[in-house]
């Protein structure tokens, strides 16, 4: 028969229970060291957070921007005239409905002017330099109702520049920005211009046109 | 003192698990982002290949337009054979795409782009001489297929006042003798004013030489001379005599059978011209055709004496000068001409803005509009609303006008076209163009006024023969 030995057991257990512990010094060097590394991936998640949100942020007002000047250059290129406001915020084409009727009589079905479209620059309170109410809208008929909303905020003049310009009835020059108004992204942008020459232009006017 | 963690095994477990979670939101918002950054380049890739094959959709269109227009100025074959038999772009028929009012013709254009084709098709409509062609233009780019559609109309391609396609000489003078030698020459203005106006056009276009007298208001800037041998050149659609005309005489002259105005000799023409002006806004209506013959007993009787109203026409006036003529034999017309007349109550020579046009005339005898009279049965194709006719025309010989003119339209000569302003007080106005084949003298030695303004209203849509002249200009894109 074999006795258990009781002293021998509880003498095992005391230093098993004295190494399982952490001497103070121990606590505050890894107290410390986690600070530092939590610290650390703080800063990181931080500055990735920035660098995301700047990324995501240029994507996104670089896509607005280049889908905005595609697409009003699809329309002015075969806009039968166009002209702009004295502001220069407001573009506005025209468009022959019926190529095969002659609305204006002047002997050519195809150049005639039926309905009007438009390109705005608006800003919501009357100042151009607060951008964040800034918007850039499409009246697909410009005395309807109905519009969309091309760049719905953050829009902003080029410096001493009109957003559209026209020249000699042939040439359009559109001219703008855009800004990511939230600032701990530090403020992404793009400034964007480019010409569209109307391929359905009266042929009274020319081509060779002085870009202001 | 100790501190004493309990359980420490499981603890540690549990964080693995806490690592393993902020790692894998991290990895996500990294591919998150990765995949908005991906998508949005793919994005910008997608829209700069749809830039890139419209741009060369369209570029397509303006070779294939041009290829068209190539096609209709060389005169060598039809407009459908140039297309095909082209040295440089040939294209193809494609009979299971044709249908019964249009036909296709294809090609893939390669040059000038780099490592890009374009497939080109051009609608043609099924008709001798079709006034309109459609250009559609396919590109792809990437993922990206883009397509340009341009409507070509053919119009009359050389825009001016006076048109001469003669050769000519290298002589400067400015006698009737060089505008004999197929140069235009335009001479007087000092006792009365001579303008030739290219409004938006150009005075003169000449492929010999265009000899300018000092007084004549005519700027040299708008003067295009001594095209002849030049990419500019006017081809020669003023064969004296022949069938091979810039209009396709009978086919002017099956109208006039069909609706009785065709004068067989000067008497019964005289006879109807002064019969005609005795009514109110009288005038004979259509295109009134004359059959000339050298043995025609009133030659000679072209002037106010026979013709004391003058010849007064709403339409078109062929002199139909028969066989036995030349390039340089005459009739002399010294009686006034009123064709689509202008109301000249407000003309002032110096001032191109108040240069009326009668053109296109307007018809009290709806029977006698050309549009209105069928020649189909005689194999011609009818005239539309749409076409420009001429005003005065002749087939060969000269028709001396000495005496007052007043024509809206297009004056049409193969031959050598002599306009004198023989008289002080008369009015020579001429609203459109002065088409000729043989040189081109217009003069006024004497106190009159005489003037030749460019009308492209009355020549742009001309009915021509096979579309002779025509080119072919862009209309409008879709």
């Amino acid at each position: 028969m074999k006795l258990h030995n009781y002293r021998a057991t509880e003498t095992s257990r005391r230093r098993l229970a004295a190494r399982s512990g952490f001497t103070l010094v121990e606590v505050l060097v890894a107290s410390t060291l986690g600070l530092l590394v939590l610290s650390g991936a703080m800063l990181f998640m931080d500055f990735a957070g920035k660098s995301f949100s700047g990324i995501a942020a240029q994507s996104l007002v670089t896509g607005q921007a280049g889908n905005a000047i595609e697409f009003i250059q699809s329309r002015a290129r075969l806009a039968t005239s166009v002209s702009n406001d004295a502001s220069g915020n407001v573009l506005i084409l025209s468009f022959d409905d019926d190529f095969t009727k002659d609305s204006n009589k002047d002997e050519k079905p195809y150049n005639d002017r039926d309905h009007l479209e438009q390109f705005q620059f608006r800003n919501g309170d009357g100042k151009d330099s607060t951008t964040s109410d800034n918007s850039l809208i499409y009246l697909p008929l410009a005395n309807g109702t109905s519009n969309r909303v091309l760049i719905p905020s953050g829009l902003r003049k080029l410096p001493g520049k009109n957003v559209f310009s026209v020249t000699n009835g042939a040439t359009v020059l559109v001219r703008f920005g855009i800004i990511d108004s939230y600032a701990r992204d530090h403020y992404q942008g793009i400034e964007i211009q480019g010409t569209v020459v109307p391929l359905n232009r009266p042929s009274v006017t020319n081509v060779v046109s002085i870009i202001p | 003192m100790s501190i004493t963690l309990p359980n420490r095994q499981k603890r540690q477990e549990g964080a693995i698990i806490a690592y393993f979670i902020m790692v894998a939101i991290l990895v996500s918002a990294i591919a998150c982002l990765a995949a908005y950054v991906t998508q949005t380049v793919k994005n910008a890739q997608r829209r700069s290949d749809m830039i890139r094959a419209r741009e060369y959709a369209q570029g397509g269109a303006l070779v294939a337009a041009a290829d068209l227009d190539a096609a209709c100025t060389n005169r060598s074959g039809g407009l459908c054979s140039n297309l095909l038999n082209s040295s440089k772009a040939p294209y193809t028929l494609e009979p299971d795409s044709s249908t019964a009012e249009e036909n296709l013709y294809q090609r893939k254009i390669a040059t000038p782009f780099s490592n890009q084709t374009v497939s080109a098709q051009i609608w043609i409509p099924n008709a001798p001489a079709p006034p309109e062609a459609k250009v559609v233009t396919t590109a792809k780019v990437g993922e990206v297929t883009q397509t340009a559609t341009l409507h070509l109309k053919m119009q009359f391609g050389y825009p001016a006042a006076i048109i001469s396609d003669h050769p000519g000489t290298k002589q400067s003078g400015t006698s009737k003798g060089v505008g004999q030698l197929g140069n235009v020459v335009v001479s007087g203005g000092k006792g009365g004013p001579i303008v030739v106006d290219g409004g938006d056009g150009l005075a003169i276009l000449e492929n010999g030489r265009a000899n300018v007298e000092a007084g004549a208001a005519v700027p040299p800037s708008s003067i295009s001379m001594t095209n002849f041998n030049s990419a500019d050149q006017i081809p020669d659609y003023t064969a004296d005599g022949s069938t091979d005309q810039l209009f396709d005489f009978n086919r002017f002259i099956a109208v006039a059978d069909a609706s009785g105005n065709h004068y067989k000799d000067l008497a019964t023409f005289i006879a109807a011209a002064n019969a005609a002006a005795l009514k109110p806004r009288g005038a004979l209506e259509g295109i009134i055709v004359v059959d000339i013959w050298r043995n025609d007993k009133q030659f000679g009787s072209l002037d106010p004496t026979h013709l004391p109203n003058g010849v007064n026409v709403r339409g078109t006036l062929v002199f139909n000068f028969s066989p036995e003529f030349g390039p340089m034999d005459k009739i002399i017309n010294t009686a006034t001409m009123n064709i689509n007349p202008a109301d000249l109550s407000r003309l002032n020579p110096s001032d191109p803005s108040t240069y009326p046009s009668g053109y296109p005339p307007i018809y009290t005898n709806p029977a006698k509009n050309p549009v209105n009279v069928d020649i189909s049965s005689q194999g011609f194709a009818n005239f539309t609303a749409d076409d420009d006719l001429p005003a005065l025309m002749y087939n060969i010989g000269i028709l001396d006008i000495h005496g007052n003119a007043n024509i809206s339209g297009v004056v049409y000569s193969p031959s050598f076209m002599e306009i004198e302003n023989k008289k002080d007080g008369q009015i020579q106005y001429f609203k459109g163009a002065l088409i000729g084949g043989g040189g081109i003298f217009f003069d006024n030695p004497n106190g009159g006024k005489s003037i030749v303004s460019f009308d492209g209203k009355a020549l742009d849509v001309l009915a021509t023969s096979m579309n002779k002249g025509k080119r072919a200009f862009a209309a409008y894109w879709e």
